[in-house]
């Protein structure tokens, strides 16, 4: 081994893992999320058939997230990607205004099942920079969120393809999940 | 880990410095610059037009460097100038000047290329654009002759593939490029393609025809930017490719990957990123066989 190497190993300690669920309707901009979160280009998206997955590190902490295609035929799937995981990130098109019940409905799906339950959520009101996009607390008023009382959540409003809001979500998603794992 | 890859670094920054040197000495031994050994030691082919191809980028001359990017090289006037740089005396060396010529031309014919697959891609599809709504339609009309699209937004485009009840929103990143090239396949090659969506449309084991199309775009654009089709298209009779040709590959790819993917038996659509990437890396191993073109039965003229 290099001197380099051990001077590294004997630096860091391992980075904590948390398993990150990206969730949401087709079109929601789930995968230009993760690659924003991965620092990578966003111009080339294509829709997600299956899922994609990416490492992320941030503040000492390895984020393992998940993103799942919101197509209504895989729906049905997400179910398999439930088991440990950490946090759940749910991505809103909030231009979509004609989709808004839908995507309520598939989070009030997400929250009742068991394998979530007590799984904080972060909820991403995604593409702020479309003029007709609603703002993140008519949203937060249209699907009820303020009923949520048997986990921490958070709105956050964002434009995942310039970046703007992505930072302050991903640091309370951190905060969050630090003094939980203590 | 971190020292073999020190190594390979040092190593690598030694190649670049030796470089020059061992180019100095060859040609001193030989007689003969870069370009033109290259002439004597390659036939023509993907091989020969690609080494060439390095030589320009590695090139100390700038003029040099710009013909191995350039998408409009004037051949005749680059040819000619190379002869003069390099003091080349055509009446002994009687080859160079046809193969360079062959080579630029192919060169600059993928370079052109790639620069209007770049432009079709970053045109994004447009509702309020007449032109882009009636190619849409065109679309059902070939992949669904007989059925009646019953309105512009309904769940009916769901049996091509779509995720949604509007197609427009999943040609995201790939622009007008997804849409022409899926209509492509079914305009030139109508049984194979509606065969392969047939087939897709297994309940459980097949795929989203349309969004898989529109990844397989994704795939070919990545493999274009990465200039690993330079095999294919410097092996093409036509030097000066046009969309079509670049189209042609998408036909092969979506009827290979069809095909690819019911030989993987997956279980069900959730394994799509494996295969695709399995996918990939077989089509790159192919383009590492400079004898490659990707053709299939049906494009055989």
């Amino acid at each position: 081994m290099g001197l380099l190497a051990l001077l590294r190993k004997l630096k860091s300690s391992p980075d904590k893992e948390l398993r990150i669920l990206l969730l949401g309707l087709d079109n929601a901009g789930k995968t230009t999320l993760l690659k924003q979160l991965a620092s990578e280009d966003v111009s080339h998206i294509t829709p997600t058939q299956g899922f994609n997955i990416k490492s992320v590190q941030s503040s000492g902490f390895k984020l393992n997230v998940w993103d799942i295609g919101g197509q209504r035929r895989i729906r049905p799937y997400w179910k398999n990607y439930f088991e440990n995981t950490d946090l759940l990130i749910y991505v809103i098109d909030s231009a979509d205004r004609k989709r808004l019940e839908e995507t309520g409905e598939e989070l009030r799906e997400l929250l009742e099942e068991e394998k979530l339950a007590g799984v904080p959520v972060m909820i991403f009101a995604n593409k702020q920079d479309l003029v007709n996009a609603c703002a993140a607390h008519e949203i937060a008023e249209g699907l009820n969120l303020n009923s949520i009382r048997d986990r921490e959540w958070r709105i956050q409003p964002c434009s995942a393809i310039s970046g703007e809001g992505v930072r302050d979500g991903i640091e309370w998603v951190i905060k969050t999940c630090n003094s939980k794992k203590k | 880990m971190v020292f073999s890859e020190l190594i390979a670094s040092l190593w690598t920054q030694l190649l670049v410095l030796l470089r020059p040197m061992l180019k100095w000495i060859l040609r001193k031994v030989t007689g003969k610059c870069q370009l033109l050994r290259i002439t004597y030691e390659e036939q023509p082919g993907s091989k020969q037009t690609k080494r060439i191809e390095k030589s320009l980028r590695e090139s100390k001359s700038s003029a040099l460097k710009e013909l191995s990017r350039g998408d409009r090289v004037d051949v005749d006037e680059a040819v000619k100038n190379v002869i003069h740089q390099k003091d080349i005396v055509v009446d002994i060396h009687t080859k160079f000047e046809e193969t360079l010529r062959r080579c630029l031309t192919y060169i600059s014919g993928f370079n052109n290329l790639e620069a209007l697959v770049e432009g079709h891609r970053k045109v994004k599809y447009s509702t309020a654009n007449p032109e882009h709504e009636a190619k849409l339609l065109k679309l059902w009309e070939l992949y669904k002759p007989g059925t009646k699209l019953q309105s512009r937004q309904c769940a009916q485009w769901g049996e091509l593939g779509f995720q949604g009840n509007d197609p427009a929103t999943d040609f995201r990143g790939m622009g007008m490029l997804g849409l022409d090239q899926l209509l492509y396949f079914a305009e030139k090659y109508g049984d194979e393609a509606l065969n392969a969506l047939s087939k897709s449309s297994h309940p459980k084991h097949g795929f989203s025809f349309a969004i898989v199309g529109i990844n397989i775009t994704e795939l070919q654009y990545t493999l274009m930017t990465k200039r690993k089709l330079r095999t294919h298209f410097y092996n093409l009779h036509n030097p000066r490719p046009s969309m079509d040709a670049y189209h042609e590959v998408y036909c092969y790819l979506m009827s290979e990957f069809t095909k690819f993917w019911f030989k993987e038996k997956p279980k069900d659509i959730m394994e799509f990123s494996r295969i695709r990437e399995k996918f990939r890396r077989h089509i790159i191993s192919l383009l590492k066989d400079p004898k490659t073109t990707l053709k299939t039965d049906f494009q055989q003229q």
